[in-house]
């Protein structure tokens, strides 16, 4: 008998869902508060809940009854209720069939306007509207400071966007998408005063033509503007001075937005450690499209490492951004769009390092301890050309773009080696994509084509001290050109209501060519350059079929495919032709069990084959210690993916929460041999079977609090990765699990001040031999406590504990302290800032990759002040 | 009496019966002519296309809606002011010498003459209107428009308005109306919208209404029955609108043989008029 409930806990949900197409009968009656009887001919008015659509209307009778059915498409109602000589009411309540009662007033304000005070979340069809005054508080500048609090919405710290546990696939501002994947320019600088309302469109496709036959999982965002923002230019002027070392900070913004056009432009110039370039983030967009990655870089230059820390912590940079943006609309559907951007960054850190790699089952240690100081520099200048012609009838995208990046990096190293490395690795590219979808009817056609071309002439040199090596400088020239061409077109047909297939037709070819060359290398029997040509052509033909009903979408592909691939190499004077069928059936289903709930389950199978690089049989440098080698086999994967997710939605009471599980295992015939000579390590590609299985759970829930005006937000993620690792001959098992834990809470305290606390437990456990495993804990927590102690002033206290595991036994903790005072005015704002007040100077921690462990210690900003002016149009 | 023709023929406007011999004017007297007490007091700028061929010709007219709590009354504004002189003429037993006043210029007619009184009797509308020198008056149901509200709105005077539409009198219609003012009113015969309706306009462009004017009446303000004149006539909707297709048609003819003026002017030929009433028959 227990195992009924549940049975009828989904019954339930059921009936839910099919009530949803019911009528709702809302009765009730109306009468004088004083007197207590019947007032007739009283208005009363159904509307939604954001007050912009009436639902229905009805007057009470001679004995102030009214009863009225309005559809249930709507979770909630508004139901005012008004006559003439009396004080209006309003009530939000749930849509259902329901008796009210409503006492009115008199009052002697005959003509008062009524005013409802906007719920924060409200919503209507398949829009969300956050009410952005509800969530902003006093601290708040920019419109990202208020997405971050918005429940169900999720920022992360690359600026990406996801609602409800699924990246946004479009990013608007008043219904138009001026910044395309480049959303944090507007994020990041939109003032939040402007904006009104946040909304999530859910299920967006922004094809219109396809609006009915491709069904999205993902969200678009649409910020919308007040309405005094608008036809005239709105804009900030940000400037800042400060200590130590000489600190600046010149940030101008302005932005016009028309029903017809759309402008944003920005320049901004910074030393103190805000990552300016990260405002130039190409956030993805299409979760199921796959665009081709563009190239990698060709050697592992140390980078820059992100790190769980505030930037203005550790980041020592000096960078120049410039951004315009212009989007015209030429008609109702059409929309022209550019977009330039340049950005100069330059960042110095210096690090210490302690790697250890570990051998022989873990007995033996080689421990590489070393200072490395890094500058980087990097240009990036891009242009975007957009076209979009978007009506019911057919779509027209023609997207240009033409991008440069030039990124040298100088580093010098001391310690258990003395060198020095100049990368310098420049990117250029040019690329064009073109969809055109034809609709007739219920009849799609639709034609794509990408191409790309992109340049890497690279370069590295290795400079040996003298006094302690033998061997000469190591120069290597890289350069690798790559001609890519995606083109389809497909045709879809409905054969029922429900149901439609697909049939696509693909022809995709990527042509590249390899060469590099070394002056020296310290292996003498390897080669010492490469000169490869690929050909590779995939002809794919892709039926699928997708089923369409209120509640239930279904999708089933079949690609098959043909790849045939030349490869020539120059040096060794082979060539190969080498021609392969893959298929790659994916499944998905989902289903949305009623309003609130809603489940999605997708498999798929992938088979792949691997790159030039494959090909490259001489030998490459990475970096001055680490050297790669191909096989001259071609790598196959066959990977599968088995997802799971779970959304919950509810808007009225402001609470999301989505579960993820995942699943893929991987398997794959070429392994990587780590091998350690004298200083040098090279990594050479061996024909092993071998597997990598990958499992993920990630939960995510939040929840807003009205009455104690609260954000919650709570996450948890557990990932473990089981695989094969062989270095020095050894083959070793590792498996890898990582726990996250995250919680945030933002809350307002009243009139007077504000709380914000951010939570992180990161926990990471390797183990790669019955014995050997290690678990190390990260934790940070940061608390920013805000006081408003008269009119127009502010004050912020700041503090971030961090607690890292070094190794097993050691750990290292930091306690982080920053001041700030703020005075504002109706356009101006002056700010005094002083961070790092207990002057830390560095911050360590650990990672794992595989079976070998890697310490790193970073310098850190010393304590500084900034005095800020800032003033806004 | 040539010249009293000759002025009201000029005016195109009538203003009752003019033998001086017949008592002209019945005052309403309070209380018993008051039908109702004002709320809400509004004033319309009502537009109808009145000639198509004198370059669209538009007829604009001010008028007057007082909106009571059971009756509303809608007249030309200037007809309800020179009603409250005569009316005050009346009382005050000044001797009424309508010529004089209209030519000073005390006494100024509106262009249109209609006269509604909305739920009176109840549940029944009474319209006054007149064709050249005949009043006429009639009784007809309420007929309540089929609405269709939309989503869009606009501000009209300070208040958020809604849209609706309908087809209603032979015209489709589009509505903007407050749900801030919670009265089932509007210009004309429109009602029936869960607040006042503050704007009109019919898909041609012929007839338009549009709130100038909204006043919260916090005073005693009787909604008084019109100057009533013992000439005039009972008809029904059908045989007005009938009589006033007749004079459209032929103007000289119909005062020739309808009218009950006799008119000792030297007969011209009026040019035929087009006929154009908001309300037409389906």
């Amino acid at each position: 008998m227990k195992n009924v409930f549940p049975y009828l806990f989904l019954l339930g949900f059921l009936l839910q869902s099919f009530c949803s197409t019911a009528q709702n009968t809302i009765q009730g009656i109306v009468l004088d508060k004083d007197k207590q009887s019947p007032l007739p001919d009283a208005v009363v008015i159904l509307k939604t809940t954001n007050d912009e659509e009436i639902l229905a209307y009805e007057f009470t009778d001679s004995q102030g009854k009214f009863s009225k059915n309005i559809p249930a498409g709507n979770d909630s109602v508004n139901i005012i209720v008004s006559m003439l000589g009396y004080t209006t009411q309003s009530l939000r309540t749930v849509n259902k069939s329901q008796q009210l009662k409503f006492l009115l007033e008199a009052s002697e304000i005959i003509l008062k306007e009524v005013t409802i005070k906007a719920p924060n979340i409200r919503k209507q069809n398949d829009t969300l509207h956050y009410n952005v005054a509800g969530f902003k508080s006093a601290q708040d500048r920019y419109i990202g400071d208020v997405l971050k609090k918005l429940p169900g919405v999720e920022v992360a710290e690359s600026g990406g966007i996801s609602y409800n546990g699924l990246p946004i696939n479009n990013f608007y501002i008043e219904g138009l998408d001026l910044l395309g994947n480049r959303y944090s320019l507007a994020t990041n600088n939109i003032p939040v005063d402007a904006v009104s309302n946040v909304q999530v469109i859910e299920n967006h496709q922004r094809v219109q033509a396809l609006k009915d036959i491709v069904r999205s999982d993902q969200a678009a965002i649409n910020i919308k503007l007040k309405n005094n923002k608008m036809i005239k230019p709105i804009g900030t002027v940000d400037w800042a001075l400060g200590m130590e070392p000489f600190l600046w900070n010149l940030k101008l913004f302005t932005m016009l937005v028309t029903p017809k056009a759309q402008a944003l432009v920005t320049y901004k110039t910074t030393n103190t450690g805000t990552d300016l370039v990260m405002e130039l983030t190409e956030h993805p967009l299409m979760i199921n499209e796959k665009k081709p990655m563009l190239p990698l870089g060709l050697f592992s230059s140390s980078a820059f490492s992100y790190l769980p820390l505030e930037k203005n912590r550790y980041l020592f940079n000096k960078t120049h951004l410039f951004s315009l943006n212009n989007l015209w609309k030429v008609s109702q559907s059409k929309e022209l769009r550019i977009n330039v951007d340049y950005a100069y960054d330059e960042r110095s850190q210096e690090i210490v390092n302690d790697n250890r790699y570990y051998f022989n089952d873990s007995d033996s240690v080689l421990v590489i301890n070393e200072i490395d100081k890094q500058k980087n520099y990097n240009n990036i200048a891009d242009i975007k050309l957009n076209y979009t012609d978007n009506s019911l009838g057919h779509f027209l995208e023609d997207a240009f773009k033409l991008s440069g990046k030039w990124v040298t990096e100088n580093s010098s190293i001391t310690g258990t080696n003395n060198v020095a490395q100049n990368y310098s690795m420049p990117l250029f590219y040019l690329e064009n994509s073109l969809d055109y979808t034809k609709r007739t009817g219920e009849k799609v056609f639709k034609v794509t084509s990408f191409i790309r071309y992109s340049n890497q002439p690279q370069e590295l040199t290795v400079f040996l001290d003298p006094l302690v090596y033998q061997e000469p400088n190591i120069r290597q020239d890289a350069a690798r050109s790559v001609f890519y061409t995606d083109n389809n077109t497909s045709w879809s047909y409905r054969f029922n209501s429900k149901s439609r297939i697909f049939v696509d037709f693909r022809l995709q070819a990527d042509l590249e060519d390899l060469n590099t060359e070394m002056n020296f290398i310290p292996f003498p029997e390897k080669q010492l350059s490469n000169d490869v040509r690929q050909n590779r052509f995939n002809y794919i033909i892709s039926p699928s079929y997708t089923y369409n009903n209120t509640n239930f979408h279904a999708s089933f592909s079949f690609p098959v495919s043909f790849a045939d691939l030349y490869v020539n190499d120059h040096i060794l004077n082979e060539k190969n032709h080498y021609n392969y069928p893959l298929i790659n059936p994916s499944l998905s289903l989902s289903y949305k069990f009623s309003e609130l709930w809603e489940s999605a389950l997708s498999a798929g199978y992938q088979n792949e084959i691997g790159d030039v690089f494959d090909f490259s049989e001489g030998i490459v440098m990475t970096n001055y210690r680490h050297f790669r080698v191909g096989s001259g086999i071609i790598e196959k994967r066959e990977s599968q993916n088995y997802s799971w997710r779970l959304a919950f939605r509810d808007a009225i009471n402001a609470l999301f929460f989505n579960v993820n599980l995942s699943y893929r295992p991987t398997e794959r015939n070429l392994l990587s041999d780590r091998t350690f000579i004298d200083r040098y390590s090279i990594s050479q590609r061996q024909e092993i079977d071998n597997r990598r299985d990958i499992r993920s759970i990630r939960i995510h829930a939040g929840k807003y609090f009205d009455y104690l005006k609260t954000n919650l937000s709570l996450g948890a993620s557990h990932s473990r990765t089981d695989f094969e690792q062989k270095q020095q001959n050894v083959l070793i098992p590792v498996t890898n699990k990582i726990t996250i834990f995250e919680s945030k809470i933002d809350t307002k305290l009243g009139d007077w001040g504000g709380l914000a606390y951010n939570g992180l437990l990161i926990n990471s456990r390797n183990r790669f031999s019955e014995t050997a495993s290690v678990s190390l804990n990260q934790i940070v927590q940061n608390f920013s406590f805000f006081i408003f102690p008269a009119k127009r002033w502010q004050i912020k206290l700041r503090g971030e504990y961090l607690n890292n595991d070094i190794s097993s036994d050691l750990s290292k903790k930091m306690f982080f302290g920053d001041i700030g005072i703020k005075y504002q005015l109706k356009s101006m704002e002056f700010s005094f800032d002083y961070t790092n007040i207990f002057n830390q100077k560095e911050y360590g921690y650990t990672s794992f990759n595989g079976v070998n462990t890697y310490s790193t210690k970073y310098n850190l900003r010393p304590a500084n002040f900034l005095f800020s002016m800032s003033f806004k149009y | 009496m040539k010249h009293i023709l000759f002025i009201l023929v000029l005016f195109n406007l009538t203003c009752g019966h003019i033998h001086a011999q017949v008592r002209l004017f019945d005052a309403p007297r309070l209380p018993k002519d008051t039908l109702d007490y004002s709320r809400i007091r509004c004033l319309y700028e009502q537009s109808v296309l009145s000639d198509t061929l004198i370059s669209h010709k538009q007829t604009k007219s001010i008028m007057y809606l007082q909106i009571g709590n059971e009756i509303s009354k809608y007249m030309s504004f200037i007809n309800f002011q020179t009603d409250s002189l005569i009316s005050d003429d009346i009382r005050k037993g000044n001797n009424i010498n309508l010529l004089e006043a209209i030519k000073n210029g005390r006494y100024q007619m509106g262009s249109d003459h209609i006269l509604l009184f909305k739920n009176f009797p109840k549940y029944k509308n009474t319209v006054g209107n007149r064709i050249v020198y005949d009043s006429y008056i009639y009784e007809e149901d309420i007929v309540t428009p089929k609405w269709k509200i939309e989503k869009e709105q606009v501000t009209i005077l300070g208040y958020s308005c809604t849209k609706a539409t309908t087809r209603f009198c032979g015209r489709n219609y589009t509505v903007w109306f407050s749900p801030d003012i919670p009265v089932s009113e509007g210009p004309w015969k429109f009602t029936g919208l869960p607040g006042l309706i503050l704007r009109v306009h019919d898909d041609k462009g012929e007839v338009t209404f549009e709130c100038t004017q909204i006043q919260n009446v916090g005073w005693s303000d009787p909604i008084l029955k019109s100057v009533s004149n013992p000439q005039t006539i009972k008809t029904t909707k059908k045989k007005f609108y009938d009589q006033l297709k007749k004079y459209c048609d032929n103007p000289s003819g119909f005062i020739e043989n309808n009218t009950r003026v006799t008119s000792t002017a030297p007969k011209r030929i009026l040019p035929k008029k087009m006929y154009n009433p908001i309300e037409l028959f389906e």
